[in-house]
C-alpha cells in the first residue's frame, strides 16, 4: 500500500507541462528573457525533485508559469541567470508553502517574495530565503493574518528588525560627501 | 475493485477536489492532504461499488461515475442518520450512564455538524466510546456511525420494555457507580434477564433467592459454552416473541452477545457466583 501511495503521488507530480513553461517566452521576451527546450526540461526535472523533497503534490501546470509572470520584470533577473533563478525561486516557494502551513495562498506568497526580492534583498536569494521569508513564516505560524488584507504587500517591514532608512545617517553621509 | 481504475482517473478526481478545497488559490498540496483526498475518493467509489445492482452497472461504470454515485449514497446515509437521530432522541434514555449519554446526545449532533461528505467522508470523527454489542469492523465515516446508531436504536428498543426504574435498579446492583460505566448496559440487563428465564421467573419480578440460584447452578453445572448457548436460545426467543414486534433485528443484535454471556455464565457457575450476573 505504501509503495502504491507513493506511485500515485509521484504520478500526479510528474504530469509536467513543459509546453506551458515554454509558452511563457511569449511575454518574457520583451524583458530579454527566454527558456530553451533544455531549460524547460531541467525546470520540470527540478520541480519533480523539489516537490518530492518537500513532500508536496502539484496538479496541473503548477506554480512555475506564475513565478515567471511575477518575476520576469525584476531588475535582478538576467538571461544568464534566468533558469537558475527560476529553479531557486521554485525551491524557495515550495519550502515556504510548507513552512507557512499552507495558510498563505500562492498569490500572496509570490507577492511577498517579489516585493522583498526587489526592495529588501536586492536580488539576494539567500537573504530572501533565510531572513525575509524565515521571519514572515514565523509570524504566520504564530497566527498573523494581516497579509490577507494587504495581499502580501508591505508586510515585511512590520517584522523587519533592521532599520532600512535612517534619516540622520543619511544627512550625515550626505554632509560628508557633498559639503566637504 | 479499486485497482480496476487507472491511477490517472483517480488523480484527476483528487486534483479537482484539491482545487475546490483550496478555492483554486493553492496549486500544490502536502502529501498528507493529497492522501486524505485520495482516501475520500476511494471511500466514495467503494460506496458506489457496494451499492451493487443499484443505479449503475458496475462493469461499465467509470471511476468518476462510481465516485459521484458513491458520494450521493454517502449524502443519503447522512440524511438517514439525521432521521434516525431525530426519531430516537425524544425517547432516548441514557439510564444515567454518562458515556452513553455523551456519545449519543453530544457526539452524534457534533458529527452531523462537522462531517464532510465531499472532502473527508472517510473520517469517523467520533471515538464512539460507549461500546455496542455488534462488531463494527473496519468501517469508517458515515458507515460506522450509521451502523453504530442503528445498534443504539435497537438497544433502546430492547431496554425500553423494561422501564427506566428497573434498568437502573439492575445497573446499581451491578455497580454502585454505574454512571461512570463504559460497558454495554444491554449486556448487563440481558444477563439478568437470562437468569429470570432460566429460573422460570417472570421478567418483571425482582430478586433471586438462594434456592433459585442453586437450581440454576445445578441446571448449568458442567455444561459447555455451546450447550449453554443452546439452553438460553429457546427461552430468549420465546421472550422476544412475546414482548417485541418486528424482533428479527433485535434477535440478531442480541445474538452477538451470546458467546460473551455464555462465557461469563460458565465462569460464574464454576465459581458459584451466579449472583454477579443474575442481579435482581
Amino acid at each position: 500500500m505504501g509503495a502504491k501511495q507513493e506511485n500515485w503521488l509521484e504520478l500526479a507530480t510528474k504530469q509536467t507541462q513543459m509546453t506551458q513553461f515554454l509558452e511563457t517566452n511569449r511575454y518574457t521576451e520583451k524583458f530579454g528573457l527566454s527558456l530553451s527546450q533544455e531549460d524547460a526540461k531541467l525546470l520540470a526535472q527540478s520541480r519533480t525533485e523539489t516537490l518530492k523533497r518537500e513532500q508536496r503534490v502539484e496538479f496541473g501546470a503548477g506554480i512555475l508559469p506564475k513565478i515567471i509572470e511575477t518575476f520576469c520584470d525584476s531588475a535582478y533577473m538576467m538571461q544568464d541567470n534566468y533558469r537558475d533563478s527560476l529553479i531557486r525561486l521554485q525551491d524557495i516557494f515550495y519550502l515556504y508553502k510548507n513552512e507557512m502551513l499552507d495558510e498563505i495562498t500562492d498569490d500572496e506568497l509570490l507577492e511577498f517574495m517579489r516585493e522583498q526580492f526587489e526592495n529588501v534583498c536586492f536580488g539576494d536569494f539567500d537573504y530572501l530565503e533565510g531572513t525575509c521569508l524565515y521571519i514572515f513564516a514565523q509570524a504566520i505560524r504564530a497566527g498573523y493574518s494581516g497579509y490577507m488584507q494587504s495581499q502580501g504587500r508591505g508586510e515585511f517591514e512590520k517584522f523587519d528588525m533592521v532599520t532600512r532608512w535612517d534619516k540622520d545617517l543619511y544627512l550625515e553621509t550626505l554632509k560628508e560627501l557633498a559639503w566637504r | 475493485m479499486h485497482s480496476d481504475y487507472s491511477q490517472e482517473e483517480l488523480v484527476a478526481i483528487v486534483a479537482e477536489l484539491a482545487a475546490q478545497y483550496f478555492g483554486y488559490e493553492h496549486s500544490s498540496v502536502t502529501y498528507e492532504r493529497a492522501q486524505g483526498f485520495m482516501e475520500a475518493v476511494l471511500y466514495c467509489i467503494n460506496e458506489g461499488e457496494n451499492a451493487g445492482g443499484g443505479t449503475l452497472p458496475l462493469r461499465d461504470a467509470s471511476a468518476r461515475e462510481l465516485y459521484e454515485s458513491g458520494r450521493r449514497i454517502v449524502t443519503e446515509k447522512v440524511g438517514k442518520l439525521r432521521e434516525l437521530y431525530n426519531e430516537l432522541i425524544p425517547e432516548f434514555e441514557d439510564y444515567g450512564v454518562a458515556c452513553l449519554g455523551d456519545t449519543v446526545g453530544r457526539g452524534i449532533p457534533a458529527f452531523l455538524q462537522r462531517y464532510d461528505v465531499k472532502f473527508a467522508p472517510q473520517e469517523t470523527l467520533l471515538t464512539l466510546d460507549y461500546p455496542v454489542l455488534k462488531d463494527l469492523g473496519a468501517a469508517s465515516g458515515i458507515d460506522r456511525v450509521l451502523n453504530y446508531m442503528t445498534c443504539i436504536s435497537v438497544e433502546q428498543r430492547f431496554l425500553g420494555k423494561f422501564g427506566t426504574a428497573y434498568v437502573t435498579e439492575i445497573l446499581s446492583a451491578y455497580d454502585d457507580d454505574y454512571g461512570d460505566l463504559t460497558e454495554n448496559i444491554c449486556e448487563i440487563v440481558l444477563g439478568n434477564l437470562i437468569g429470570h428465564l432460566l429460573a422460570d421467573k417472570p421478567p418483571e419480578s425482582r430478586g433471586f433467592d438462594g434456592a433459585e440460584l442453586e437450581n440454576v447452578q445445578k441446571m448449568l453445572q458442567g455444561k459447555s459454552e455451546e450447550a449453554l448457548a443452546r439452553e438460553i436460545a429457546m427461552p430468549l426467543q420465546f421472550f422476544l416473541e412475546r414482548y417485541y414486534e418486528n424482533r428479527t433485528v433485535l434477535a440478531e443484535y442480541l445474538k452477538n452477545d451470546i458467546p460473551n454471556i455464555t462465557a461469563r455464565i460458565r465462569c460464574c457457575v464454576q465459581n458459584h457466583c451466579l449472583d454477579r450476573i443474575f442481579l435482581i
